[in-house]
């Protein structure tokens, strides 16, 4: 049985020349900031965390301020106590009910003190002026999800999209593909990661840090027309930038949903599971 | 096997195993005597149970390289910025030769105190040398001629005067090491 299964193998193959190996390079750019929510999922979330904001226990102010300090005072003067209850008093909303100064029918409110000048603060004009970047009482301000490469729609920047996976692809005979690389010389026998690996720095310059999953290539994709066999090695690029060796040569870091409508239908049909939706 | 028949016998109930039952004894008389019903532990329900939550701030942290990472935080403190963290340390990036680490003293205001009065420091740190030859002198003369020196050193007597002595305050305490060596 097996004696008549590798004839037929061995007979098919002899029919055609035998194809050329090369090794595809799928090089992603992995997210550097969470992902964006969708409308649903941020509800969903408001609704957990305010959930948790209400089962949160009293704020031990006794703890963290002490009684006659400095910093107590500053507490005491942005947190006012809340209003008391008298029985003489009628509530129409309801008795505030008071432990630890504190209202235990809703969720605890509290601001700190800044330890940063704010502005519209006194003498805050003259200062900023003189106090650098390097400042470590500076406040902190949270860098934007859109960046500059966002705005003006560079697809070239590595610095796009940073909530998602990006992927390179370069353009070949006017058509993206992932960087394919054949071996030059047939005598010398270079592994498949290693092909890439030179290809790569050949192409996109020797200044990229990447991380190299695995030896082992991720997916085969048997080219007919070309008749090639396509190993490809899946990578990720930690630092450093792609600058094109070639001055001719387009390349794009493009997301899953970019990809489908750069690459051939049949070619993203082909690998679209080895992107992530992410 | 073990049997997991209940045996009821005269002095009361009990069962092949121990049975550990909270707030109960058995009398001396007979039937299960309640000791004390004022901490009765309740099964919790389902649904009623509510976690143990400590108050959380939303803090923004601020890692070495400015990237910014908003969290929940026990502390009270809406801000924190890291001057040692993963981003800057060697260990995380061992492929990259242009970190900078500042030293994590430089920043409160003891440091910004030391800066402005780093001239009136540098005298105290001044000590003394004991000048004299050591090899012409017996062990004992010279072990005490360094107990004078360092309590100079570190007391206002040298305010006095060159000969001034410790008065002597309070009883001397009984030093039992000493007691024994002088056996």
């Amino acid at each position: 049985m097996v004696g008549v299964l590798r004839r037929s193998i061995v007979r098919a193959y002899s029919s055609q020349t035998s194809p050329i190996i090369s090794s595809s390079l799928l090089l992603s750019r992995n997210p550097i900031i969470t992902a964006d929510l969708n409308p649903f999922e941020a509800q969903y979330y408001k609704y957990q965390s305010e959930l948790w904001r209400r089962l949160m226990w009293t704020f031990p102010k006794w703890f963290y301020f002490r009684e006659g300090t400095l910093a107590e005072q500053r507490f005491r003067q942005l947190n006012k106590d809340p209003v008391s209850y008298n029985p003489d008093i009628e509530y129409p909303q309801g008795k505030p009910e008071i432990r630890h100064r504190r209202d235990r029918r809703f969720k605890q409110v509290i601001n700190l003190p800044k330890t940063y000048k704010q502005v519209g603060e006194e003498g805050h004009e003259e200062e900023s002026l003189t106090k650098s970047h390097d400042d470590l009482a500076r406040q902190i301000i949270p860098n934007s999800r859109v960046t500059k490469a966002d705005e003006s729609n560079d697809l070239t920047s590595l610095e796009r999209k940073l909530s998602r996976t990006l992927y390179l692809v370069i353009n070949q005979n006017n058509n993206w593909v992932l960087p394919n690389f054949v071996e030059s010389s047939t005598e010398e026998i270079k592994a498949l990661h290693t092909l890439a690996e030179d290809g790569l720095y050949k192409i996109g310059g020797e200044k990229i840090n990447y991380f190299n999953v695995s030896n082992t290539p991720c997916h085969l994709r048997i080219n007919e027309v070309e008749n090639k066999k396509e190993f490809i090695i899946k990578s990720h690029i930690l630092s450093g930038e792609f600058i094109p060796q070639d001055e001719s040569l387009q390349y794009l870091w493009l997301t899953k949903e970019e990809l489908k409508g750069k690459l051939d239908p049949q070619y993203y049909y082909e690998i679209s599971h080895l992107f992530s939706d992410v | 096997m073990f049997s997991s028949r209940v045996v009821t016998t005269s002095k009361g109930i009990t069962t092949p195993f121990q049975v550990f039952q909270r707030n109960m004894t058995r009398g001396s008389g007979g039937d299960a005597v309640s000791l004390s019903n004022r901490r009765v532990m309740r099964k919790i329900k389902m649904g009623k149970a509510r976690p143990a939550i400590f108050y959380q701030f939303d803090t923004l942290v601020e890692l070495s390289d400015g990237s910014v990472v908003k969290r929940r935080s026990q502390a009270p403190k809406d801000e924190i910025r890291m001057i040692s963290d993963q981003r800057n340390s060697t260990l995380w990036n061992p492929n990259r030769s242009d970190i900078v680490t500042i030293d994590p003293n430089s920043t409160g205001k003891v440091h910004k105190f030391k800066q402005r009065f780093a001239f009136f420091e540098g005298n105290e740190e001044q000590s003394q040398i004991p000048n004299e030859s050591a090899d012409a002198q017996p062990d004992q003369e010279k072990i005490e001629q360094q107990q004078k020196a360092s309590k100079a050193n570190d007391d206002f007597l040298d305010l006095l005067g060159q000969n001034a002595e410790e008065v002597q305050k309070g009883g001397k305490l009984f030093n039992k090491k000493e007691s024994r060596n002088r056996k």
